[in-house]
């Protein structure tokens, strides 16, 4: 809302005022002002008369003129193409700042030059309220201006102070300079003036108006006979375009100005086009409608219209059709106050994306108590600037609730509220200032009366503690902690676990990522391992890149891999945990990969990240959370395209999928542009982790007998799996403690089919020290185990 | 008793003085096998034993003198170990300004380390943290935050539908709406981080997705100063021992009254600098005291009960604490970028 300082002077007295004040108590009192607009800023202008003009002698576009000032006679050089003997001028004499900064005696190409001929745009005017030539050359001014004028701005109606007020959702009863003016008035405790509207009506019209939707509850129309449709008098053309809207003719603009000064949108019909005398807001019509601004809008039902003769007369307070425009020969129009749905011009416009000035005020509420005032000041406006001869009385259709708003409140509360401590004194004078009626029910208990158009106060006693503090300003709020009964913070189950993983991550050189939620349909179709049911999308999605809210984690982290491949970030560890929804899941996941090389000590040693890199963080992660190996079962990944069909794997909890990890397939790889570069990438549902039971940390015994440790190695099937192995030895004695293998070899000496493994391993003894014949027995078994049951042969 | 002595010194000192002499522990090998090997020089003067009269001091005599000399001997092998050590180690010498090798630790996204922070912040003071799913009813976002269908407030956020009445969170109040819930009309202290999503484009100040961390109070007795001073105290921790906040009006259709919240220049300490673009002020967050209806809807009587809440950007946060130029930056993931920001503990 665009509000003019000129203007708004003339119904409250600002006098003495700067803009700048005016700006910080409206700002902080929740009118924010998000931009003071000077019309033009200049000082130490003066009109003057070009007397000589000559070319300059060493250029080809600069003038050399004498300026007559009245006082003096000034040499200034003048580079616009305009610039001639005989033309009123504005003249920025020496010590001038203008918006591009201070004019300064100087010497051009070796011409004195003592000033500066403007154009509007060095006094800082917008250039769209100028046209090509005035953007271009010098600002010619009329021959009677008056020559050693200094008050040029005024002169030029350019001293102006713009105000762009950026409105709350909750007060749009500031989309009304009356309602801004009253504001200003509360604000600054000056005398506010808003003109009183005599009844302009003289006659009964016959004119039906009526509503057949609870839509509408109140629908006003006066007649004015006998209209001018002409163009509009330099002031109203002036307040409008100080306000930022377009002048089109008298009629239109007399309806912008009295929204503008009242905040409610008023629209006119040429009577004689309403091939039926009538009025009336439906919202069961099915059709196509032509709007003023020539394009076709579907009207369904829902929407509201205003129709005569069953034909739309009006998209409802949001825009008139073509076929009952008033045009350059209307004479007799039919004015229309009401009052609207919000929430149904709001649907309606935002379905049609058809946005007015109009459909801007009604989508919020507005003032229901002034439809008379307004209609009697249009109507006074028409008579006076479009020779309106014949005005009627009121025809009105109402079943609008009128009755004054009270709030019940006492002073106590107030304070209670805000931590302050108001007088009884302070809190009756601020709401009075605001226009509230304050009545005292008892020594702390009062009614306060709410003004018609302050809508947004609707539920009472803390909507006044908000007038009162915004009025009093916050400073009068004393900082005091609150005062509650002691209870212990913290991050709750899941938080707790998941930053004990972040710190383990970051602490083992993980970098941690961040990626956005919402996918495009194919990046959303890969890696879903962990969670397979329906995914959401979205209905109303920005674009079709964001439209899925991810099922997985990996696809995101590998965008960030590519993200950094592609800087030439070559070699490291990223992770990321975030929550991950479907329609019956809701789960936190890790995702995490492995990219490049792994080095010793700067670049040396390279070693490329492989399977095991990740199943270590993953060992890692499940010992943190004492997850007993045997409840874990690997598994190879059959399924899916993502992977490397032999270098990858599901992992179980409990017969539960828990994780999938590996490397990836090499065509997958070149989706994401990451090529030959190692990867290795896991992905794992931490709630599924930090839900299962585990065991508690609990001490016990440590074995104060010596351990033995025996190597083994031997030939076996390379069909075996390691952990079969492992399993089978085990369970050949309950002593042994730990199995290590520290030797895998395939090739040479070996043949086709089998690999030589070598195992280190420990046996621990319980209550005594094992004896020559015990541990040889326990050899005995596991010699056994490796050729019987492993069908392997020990190598001496 | 007779003396012995003079019968081994003439090849005791001979042998010493070789030891001495000797260069190398070769030498010295060459001097034992020589002399004192079971066949050695020496050793066969045991064999004069047969002549002495009294073989006990002969044999002492002996054993001294041999001993003598081994001890030189010994003498002698140190030294020429202790010199082969100092020769080996210097050969295992390294360039000591070669770097370390990898065991950094890993950096968090400044988003992270932001959110981290806040989170132990309102943990020291007591608050719990809460958190909610992102795909929530119209019902948690909406409804039982006063903010009805049909609400001019629903202008103020343009939001991502799935489904009429589902969708992706616009704030993290929500959060605050499911906790409200559960609680039964008991006291509440929380503070809710969490990803939030709006219809919008990005660019360098605006993201589709972004993050808050609402603050919800409720509780007899509590008033908008209280939300001043716990404000307050945040901005202290956050960003300089000196903060200070200052509210100005706003809207909320949850909050009544609601707040714009600044805070005093970190940086210039008010003096007015580019941070906070001349003004000695910051705009930093939104609050207010929670509104009567939110309140009764959730089953806490407004006469009774009052409340206070907040909402915290948190890569509003980060960009101001870190300077970082476009919010974009926390979503790409640059790890050049991420790196900037290893240290541990903020000062």
């Amino acid at each position: 809302m665009l509000v003019s300082l000129r203007e708004i002077g003339k119904y409250v007295d600002i006098s003495g005022l700067t803009p700048e004040e005016i700006a910080n108590r409206l700002t902080f009192s929740g009118i924010e002002v998000e931009e003071i607009k000077y019309s033009a800023q200049a000082t130490n202008l003066i009109i003057g008369q070009v007397i000589e003009c000559e070319n300059h002698p060493d250029s080809d576009h600069l003038h050399v003129t004498k300026v007559n000032i009245g006082s003096d006679i000034l040499d200034i050089v003048c580079g616009a193409p305009n610039c001639r003997k005989g033309l009123k001028v504005i003249v920025a004499q020496v010590g001038a700042m203008l918006p591009g900064g201070e004019i300064k005696k100087g010497v051009i190409r070796g011409k004195e030059s003592n000033g500066m001929l403007c154009s509007l745009r060095e006094l800082g005017v917008d250039n769209k309220y100028l046209t090509e030539s005035q953007i271009n050359g010098i600002e010619e001014l009329p021959e009677d201006a008056p020559i050693g004028e200094t008050n040029v701005l005024a002169y030029l109606g350019l001293d102006d102070v713009i105000l762009d007020l950026s409105l709350l959702a909750n007060r749009s009863d500031c989309y009304s300079l009356y309602n801004v003016a009253r504001e200003i008035g509360a604000l600054f405790n000056r005398k506010v003036n808003i003109p009183s509207e005599k009844e302009q009506g003289t006659y009964k019209d016959d004119i039906v108006v009526s509503s057949e939707t609870k839509n509408c509850e109140q629908i006003s129309i006066k007649v004015v006979k006998g209209v001018k449709i002409k163009e509009s008098p330099k002031w109203l053309k002036d307040v409008l375009q100080s306000e930022g809207i377009r002048s089109i003719d008298n009629i239109v603009d007399i309806g912008n100005y009295v929204m503008l000064l009242t905040g409610q949108p008023i629209h006119m019909y040429d009577l004689d086009k309403l091939t039926k005398r009538e009025l009336i807001v439906k919202d069961n019509f099915d059709e196509e409608v032509v709007a003023l601004d020539d394009k076709t809008y579907k009207i369904i039902p829902g929407d509201l219209v205003v129709t005569y003769d069953n034909k739309v007369g009006c998209i409802a307070g949001t825009m008139g059709t073509k076929q009952v425009e008033v045009d350059a020969n209307t004479k007799n129009i039919a004015i229309e106050a009401a009052n609207f749905n919000h929430a149904a011009i709001r649907h309606t416009s935002s379905r049609l994306g058809l946005i007015s000035d109009s459909s801007q005020r009604f989508v919020k509420e507005i003032n229901p108590n002034q439809y008379e005032y307004v209609l009697n000041l249009t109507a006074r406006l028409v008579k006076e600037l479009a020779e309106g001869k014949e005005v009627s009385l009121t025809n009105t259709y109402d079943v609008l609730d009128h009755s004054k708003k009270i709030v019940n409140c006492s002073y106590s509360y107030i304070n209670r509220r805000l931590g302050t401590d108001f007088s009884k004194e302070v809190i009756k004078n601020t709401l009075t200032s605001l226009n509230f009626e304050i009545k005292d029910v008892n020594d702390d208990e009062f009614t306060a009366t709410v003004p018609d158009w302050r809508i947004d106060i609707s539920d009472g006693k803390a909507d006044l503690s908000e007038e009162i503090v915004r009025y009093n300003g916050f400073d009068r709020v004393k900082a005091e902690l609150p005062v509650m009964e002691t209870t212990v913070g913290g991050l709750k189950f899941t938080s707790l676990r998941e930053r004990a993983v972040e710190e383990y991550l970051l602490e083992n050189g993980f970098d941690e990522t961040l990626s956005y939620t919402l996918l495009n349909e194919k990046d959303n179709s890969m890696f879903n391992y962990l969670l397979k049911d329906d995914g959401y999308a979205i209905s109303n999605p920005l674009t079709e890149d964001r439209k899925f809210v991810r099922r997985n984690l990996l696809t995101s982290l590998l965008r960030t891999c590519e993200y950094n491949l592609n800087r030439k970030n070559n070699n490291f560890k990223i992770f990321e945990i975030s929550q991950m929804q479907t329609k019956n899941q809701l789960e936190d996941h890790l995702a995490l990969a492995f990219v490049g090389n792994s080095y010793t000590q700067s670049k040396l040693k390279p070693v490329a990240y492989n399977f095991f890199d990740a199943k270590g963080i993953l060992e890692s992660i499940l010992r943190m959370f004492n997850i007993q190996e045997a409840r874990i079962r690997l598994e190879r990944l059959s399924e899916g395209n993502e992977f490397h069909p032999t270098r990858s794997a599901k992992v179980f909890l409990d017969g539960k999928l828990l994780a999938v990890l590996g490397e990836l397939h090499p065509l997958i790889k070149n989706e994401f542009s990451i090529g030959k570069t190692p990867l290795v990438v896991m992905e794992l549902n931490l709630s599924l982790l930090f839900n299962t039971k585990s065991s508690a940390n609990k001490f016990q015994e440590i074995s104060k007998f010596p351990s033995v440790s025996r190597d083994y190695a031997f030939v076996v099937s390379d069909q075996i799996k390691y952990s079969d192995i492992k399993k089978e030895i085990k369970k050949s004695s309950a002593l042994i403690k730990d199995i290590n293998v520290f030797d895998i070899y395939k090739g040479e000496n070996i043949k086709e089919g089998y690999l030589s493994l070598a195992i280190n391993i420990t046996i621990e003894p319980k209550d005594h020290t094992l004896k020559e014949d015990e541990i040889n027995l326990i050899d005995k078994k596991i010699r056994e185990v490796i050729t019987l049951k492993l069908k392997g042969e020990i190598r001496q | 008793m007779q003396n012995y002595e003079n019968i081994f010194s003439e090849l005791a000192e001979k042998i010493k003085n070789l030891i001495a002499d000797s260069k190398t522990m070769e030498n010295i090998i060459e001097i034992k096998n020589k002399y004192l090997s079971k066949k050695g020089e020496f050793s066969l003067l045991m064999g004069k034993i047969k002549e002495a009269e009294d073989k006990k001091a002969f044999g002492e005599a002996f054993n001294n003198a041999k001993n003598k000399i081994e001890e030189v001997l010994n003498e002698k092998v140190k030294e020429f170990e202790a010199k082969k050590l100092e020769a080996q180690l210097k050969k295992e010498e390294i360039d000591i300004t070669l770097p370390g090798n990898n065991i950094k630790r890993g950096s968090e996204n400044p988003f992270y380390k932001v959110r981290k922070e806040i989170e132990d912040i309102f943990i020291s003071m007591g608050y719990t943290v809460a958190t909610g799913p992102e795909v929530d009813y119209d019902k948690y976002v909406f409804e039982l935050l006063n903010i009805p269908k049909d609400h001019p407030a629903r202008d103020m956020q343009d939001t991502l539908y799935i489904e009429d009445d589902l969708l992706l969170r616009s704030h993290t109040s929500s959060i605050q709406a499911h906790v409200m819930e559960e609680a039964n009309g008991k006291p509440i202290k929380i503070i809710c981080p969490g990803k939030t999503y709006r219809r919008d484009d990005d660019d360098m100040t605006h993201s589709h997705q972004f993050a808050q961390v609402e603050g919800l109070v409720i509780d007899k007795n509590i008033n908008l100063g209280n939300l001043k001073a716990t404000l307050e105290l945040f901005a202290q921790k956050m960003f300089s021992k000196d903060s200070k906040v200052r509210f100005r009006s706003s809207f909320f259709p949850f909050t009544e009254p609601s707040v714009e919240v600044d805070i005093s220049c970190f940086n210039c300490h008010g003096k007015g600098c580019n941070v906070c673009k001349g003004t000695g002020w910051i705009e930093i967050l939104g609050a207010g005291m929670v509104h009567p209806n939110v309140l009764r809807m959730s089953g806490y009587d407004p006469e009774v009960y009052s409340g206070f809440a907040f909402g915290i950007g948190i890569e509003r946060v980060a960009m101001l604490r870190y300077g970082v130029d476009d919010i974009r930056r926390f979503y790409q993931s640059d790890i050049r970028f991420i790196e900037e920001f290893n240290k541990k503990v903020e000062d």
